[in-house]
């Protein structure tokens, strides 16, 4: 790998972040080319450290470091006894360079490149581009650091800074002065204000679960090896932690907290709320952040203490409830988002809750590979290859989607139209991408979700196979409605009002449509390449498998092509992606059929859309929330009167308390 | 022993306290009228530059295991007074000197426009002699001389402004309130003294160590202990003055409050509670854990809706104290580590943002948040600054408010289980509300349209900027590596429960 690559790949991004009010003085142009050049170079850096993993141990300068997983500390916090000359030990912080880290990084930096060069076209002329560019590679620098920390704190540290950098980009528009689209805020400007606060406060409320699992997890290796740790590398070598909460009941309920903090970062139920409105902020922050990277690393997470849990499964069986929730909370909100997205009006409301529901599908996977122990390593596969492949093509989907976006200057789907032979090439790649969503072959989307099928399948887990299924087939919906909706049919009226005006629809500039191709190609390419991963992520997969073998680790190309087109779950799958769609190619692209007046002449159906459009009501539930502990706290300022006979009189009743405190103790 | 250059730290803000009076009355006749701030403020930060060299050689000299005893005439207890410095003592006063220092910095630009400049300045010395004087004291009469001369420079502090009605009223409330305070002080430690015949610090706690007297009595001197230290502490029930104190004094009277002056009643209940009365037999920190509960919740969820920048910040502190609470009751050496820690962290965090606040307030001349929106945008230098303060104060890594918030979590689970689960999910579902306002402001100040009287905002570099650097480079560096700072504080913990050491220093 190259020189200090580790450390450089998030060093860097990060260091051009803080320099980007010191490029934006010399000339915008150099702004905008370094902060780029800021990622471009965390994607040399990342792929350097590829080789690496393939060959099995580090090499930096020539010499030989150590082997994979290779732990790269530094000393951070003395703990222990610090009076006599008795051991010290220390909390350390440091970089892991292993199969996990090393993919995370070559997709978050490889994709974020490739948006922040769309930015250039999208972002045209915004006057904040400081701001933006401080932000978006801050984003970069710190959702690197999260993947290639070899400890939870420093994980946590990006954990927040990606949640920090992801309230700052939804904001980003906060000085819009068009009316707001809810009526709760005068201008569009307060709304996405909002919406980033949003966001920040829900994935806050995951976030300090996972504290308390990071503090328990102190505790309890404090306790079991009388140092604590939150070294990924050392909680898996040693799991006599586990063992310390488990006998105090409190292992399972610890592993939930810990997934806890995934469910707000990844917005899986119930902390999905925030990434509908996350779609306030410019489009090419919803594709980095909210479609291929940040909400990742809750899924990230996931598979990073997998492995460790996975070991404590035989010795600590009550770890297996980690598992079961996330694999449950996984399908269960993939059938929820997939439902929303069908009714959805908005055509980046469709990507938002698309999202929450493949992501819903990787915890899904990583959930079913630990329930049933024996397909661990398809489901591990499963899920981390979903997270790659769903990153490309959500990517691809949110830039198309940018495009038409810019060029039609509205963001709901009925005021589109038409818009195929206006916009040829996002027209091709969008259908690349919606297909491979829906999980067409040869796409990659197929794969991955070939994949998940068969882990379900083989491990016999069939509500959880019925869950995936079904919201497959929504999947496949609401991919062609999206098509239909924007790209075939009649331009609307609000269109043909814009061509009189002479605001012609015609292709977006180059700079946003390379970009797009790019990830077209690389969802054409990717699904061909599992069985490299899964030789990839051998290092960490072999340890799973001490009695069985599985096929997949085994097969050659061509095996693999012919195990896979021929199982039972490729015909399901075909059959599924049929009935999917059938139903959007009649309404949206033939458009034989209207679907208004197919929903409101049945009443069944009619329910249906209401129950899905108002999002299941949970929203609406969350705000009533809020408003009760608002109105809690108008009453409860009131007991400060400011009078000081009250003030001395609360003084005596504490006193009296405290005395009863004593009283009770004694009796 | 007469090795008063211990006392230096105490000596040195009195004496030029003292002699700021008797030769700037003077002056200020001869020179009617000029505006003396900046002289004023320039003799102060040199002396407290010279106490903090003397303050620092004391916290690199001391180790966990040494305590420096200091008497007056060589007349030792019972009947004379004395001093025990230990690292916990020094590690107060050096924040006291720190924050104080930081504020005579701040001032020197801040209070350009008030009157009275020599009574301020001679007030904060006053106050911060009397501060590290409660930290250093080894028996009650030293503490109680001290805690009363740190009382009333802070009641006259608070009243600064005395054309501003506001002012007036809370100092007046605060000076009710802290003299109910005391006098319950005064009752418990002369309940105190009846059972163990001495005022001595060493001497009760080796009394009360080796014969565990009635559990009735003792029962309520703690109770009298902890409510009467307790309003100096602003706990619960007793926190009422704080919220209308700080608004209305001059923000870096409202930073010392908030980071330093709370602080030494919570050193001063602690140090007594640890020393003299066993946890084992008395049993006192479940109550001092509920209190720390109750503490934590309520000033939080009524910060909610707080539209007053310095309220909000007011009852931010209080929740902080909490957290410093009980993460101190768990009586673990680790516990009260990571809440003296939280200790120096809270006070540089809470500083910043106090000296921040009056910097925004100071250009606008308001303290509403409402017009204050877009106040960040104008004025980014302190936005940002003031922007990392609350995110330290939320717990955002790498910032110190996150590792100590870490530490006390890892704390509240060292309380036996199940408690010690429940104790941590309603301190992370507190610190969840406290990210929301925190959130909130930082929002208000940045991502918001500006209001009016926002318009005319601009930046000015001057010696308020000067403060905001040192407090945030303290903030990041404390934040990434925390190595020598929680070093310090864990050798303060197991100073402070070590009592056979305190004991024998003082050469009984």
């Amino acid at each position: 790998m190259l020189y200090y690559a580790p450390w450089l790949v998030w060093l860097i991004p990060t260091i051009f972040a803080v320099l980007a009010p010191v490029t934006n003085k010399i000339h915008p142009k150099v702004r905008d080319y370094f902060a780029i050049s800021g990622v471009v170079l965390a994607v040399i850096f990342a792929i350097s450290m590829v080789p690496d993993i393939l060959q099995g141990y580090v090499t930096m300068n020539g010499q030989v470091l150590g082997s994979i997983p290779f732990d790269w500390e530094i000393k951070w916090i003395p703990l222990g006894d610090l009076n006599g000359d008795a051991q010290i030990d220390y909390l350390t912080v440091g970089v892991l360079v292993d199969p996990l880290s090393v993919f995370m990084a070559n997709i978050v930096s490889i994709i974020s490149s490739l948006i922040m060069i769309y930015s250039l076209g999208y972002m045209k002329g915004e006057p904040d581009m400081r701001r933006y560019w401080f932000w978006m590679d801050f984003f970069v620098g710190s959702m690197l650091v999260l993947v290639m920390a070899d400890n939870f704190i420093l994980m946590f540290y990006g954990w927040e800074m990606v949640g920090l950098s992801s309230w700052n980009l939804i904001s980003f528009w906060f000085k819009a002065k068009t009316p707001s689209p809810v009526p709760d805020f005068t201008t569009e400007g307060e709304y996405n204000a909002h919406c980033g606060l949003k966001a920040f406060i829900m994935t806050t409320l995951g976030d300090v679960f996972l504290l308390i699992a990071i503090g328990a997890i102190g505790i309890a290796t404090w306790i079991a090896m009388g140092v604590p740790t939150f070294n990924f590398i050392r909680l898996s070598e040693n799991t006599g932690w586990m063992g310390v909460l488990a006998s105090y009941g409190l292992l399972s309920i610890f592993s939930v907290f810990l997934f806890l903090g995934p469910v707000g970062k990844s917005a899986q139920f119930p902390l999905h709320e925030w990434l509908p409105e996350a779609m306030a902020g410019p489009t090419t922050v919803s594709a980095l952040i909210h479609a291929a990277t940040m909400v990742k690393a809750g899924v990230y997470l996931v598979a990073r203490v997998l492995p460790i849990f996975y070991k404590g499964l035989d010795t600590y069986s009550q770890v297996s409830t980690f598992f079961t929730v996330v694999a449950w909370i996984g399908a269960f909100t993939a059938f929820l988002a997939a439902t929303q997205g069908m009714v959805a009006k908005e055509l980046k409301k469709v990507l938002a809750y698309s999202t929450i529901s493949q992501i819903g599908y990787m915890m899904l996977a990583l959930g079913a590979a630990g329930i049933v122990p024996s397909v661990i390593l398809e489901g591990y596969t499963a899920g981390t290859f979903h997270l790659a492949v769903h990153a490309v093509f959500k990517a691809l989907l949110f830039l198309g989607a940018g495009a038409v976006l810019h060029e039609t200057g509205t963001k709901y789907m009925h005021e589109m139209g038409g818009l195929k032979n206006n916009m040829p090439w996002t027209y091709r790649f969008m259908i690349v991408g919606a297909a491979s969503l829906s999980g067409i072959p040869p796409l990659a989307g197929f794969f991955s979700k070939e994949l998940i099928f068969t882990t379900l399948w083989i491990s016999q887990q069939w509500i959880l196979f019925a869950f995936a299924a079904i919201t497959a087939i929504f999947t496949v919906f609401y991919s062609f409605r999206m098509i239909g909706l924007v790209f075939f049919g009649k331009p609307s009226e609000y269109l043909e009002a814009r061509e009189h005006e002479g605001k012609h629809v015609h292709e977006a500039p180059p700079v946003m449509t390379i970009p797009v191709g790019i990830l077209a190609a690389m969802t054409l390419v990717l699904g061909f390449l599992e069985p490299l991963l899964s030789e990839f992520f051998s290092p960490i997969t072999y340890r799973f498998h001490q009695e069985t073998i599985v096929a997949v680790e085994t097969l050659d190309f061509v095996e693999y092509l012919v195990h896979t087109f021929t199982s039972i779950t490729t015909l399901i799958s075909l059959g599924i992606i049929a009935i999917g769609f059938i139903p959007a190619y009649v309404l949206y692209i033939k458009r034989s059929k209207d679907p208004v007046a197919l929903v409101s002449g049945n009443a069944l159906l009619r329910g249906f859309y209401i129950f899905f459009y108002n999002r299941w009501y949970i929203d609406a539930f969350y705000y009533k929330i809020a408003a009760g502990i608002y109105g809690l706290s108008q009453k409860l300022r009131r007991i400060q009167t400011g009078v000081l006979n009250i003030n001395v009189i609360a003084m005596l009743l504490g006193f009296i308390v405290f005395l009863l405190y004593f009283i009770l103790l004694n009796l | 022993m007469m090795n008063y250059e211990n006392l230096f730290p105490i000596i040195i803000p009195a004496i030029t306290s003292i002699l700021l009076i008797l030769i700037g009355i003077p002056v200020e006749r001869a020179l009617r009228g000029r505006n003396l701030n900046k002289l004023y403020g320039g003799i102060t930060t040199i002396a407290l530059i010279f106490t903090s060299y003397y303050s620092i050689q004391q916290l690199l000299k001391l180790n966990a295991t040494s305590s420096i005893i200091v008497e007056y005439y060589n007349i030792g207890p019972p009947i004379g007074s004395c001093f025990e410095i230990d690292i916990l003592s020094v590690v107060i006063g050096t924040i006291a000197i720190g924050i104080g220092l930081v504020v005579s910095v701040y001032s020197m630009e801040y209070m350009e426009h008030d009157k009275s400049h020599l009574f301020y300045y001679v007030l904060l010395l006053a106050l911060i002699a009397a501060i590290v004087g409660v930290a250093y004291a080894g028996d009650f009469f030293t503490l109680f001389l001290f805690y009363e001369m740190m009382g009333v420079s802070s009641y006259f502090l608070v009243a600064f402004r005395r054309d501003n009605w506001d002012a007036v009223e809370a100092a007046m409330k605060y000076l009710f309130m802290g003299a109910v305070g005391s006098t319950t002080v005064l009752l418990a430690m002369s309940f105190l003294y009846g059972i163990t015949g001495t005022l001595n610090f060493a001497q009760i706690a080796q009394f009360m160590n080796s014969e565990h007297p009635n559990a009735m009595y003792i029962n309520l001197i703690i109770v009298l202990l902890i409510g009467g230290f307790g309003v100096k502490t602003a706990i619960v029930p007793m926190h009422s003055w704080l919220i209308d104190a700080h608004p209305s004094a001059p923000s870096g009277i409202s930073a010392m409050l908030s980071g330093v002056v709370i602080k030494t009643g919570l050193y001063a209940m602690i140090r007594l509670l640890f020393i003299a009365f066993p946890i084992v037999v008395y049993n006192w920190n479940w109550l001092l854990l509920g209190v720390a509960l109750v503490t934590m919740t309520i000033p939080n969820i009524i910060a909610l809706v707080q539209d007053d920048i310095k309220r909000l910040l007011a009852y931010s502190s209080i929740y902080n104290i909490g957290l410093i609470l009980v993460a101190v009751a768990s009586g673990t050496v680790f516990g009260v580590a990571s809440g003296i820690f939280h200790v120096i962290n809270h006070a540089i965090m809470k500083g910043l943002a106090f000296i921040c606040a009056g910097a925004l307030i100071h250009a606008v001349g308001t303290r509403s948040i409402k017009e204050l929106r877009g106040i960040g945008r104008k004025m980014p230098f302190t936005g940002v600054i003031f922007a990392i303060s609350l995110l330290a104060l939320a717990g955002v890594p790498p910032f110190n408010g996150f590792v100590s918030k870490l530490f006390i979590v890892m704390a509240t689970l060292q309380y036996e289980e199940p408690i010690g689960v429940f104790v941590a999910l309603i301190t992370l579902l507190n610190s969840t509300i406290a990210a929301a306002y925190y959130a909130r402001l930082v929002k208000a100040i940045w991502m918001e349209p500006e209001t009016e009287r926002v318009k005319d905002a601009h930046e000015t570099y001057s010696f308020m900027s000067f403060s905001f650097v040192i407090l945030v480079t303290l903030i990041v560096v404390i934040g990434v590596y925390p190595y020598y700072f929680f070093e310090i504080a864990y050798k303060a913990a197991n100073a402070l429960l070590n009592i056979t050491q305190y004991i024998t220093a003082a050469n009984l």
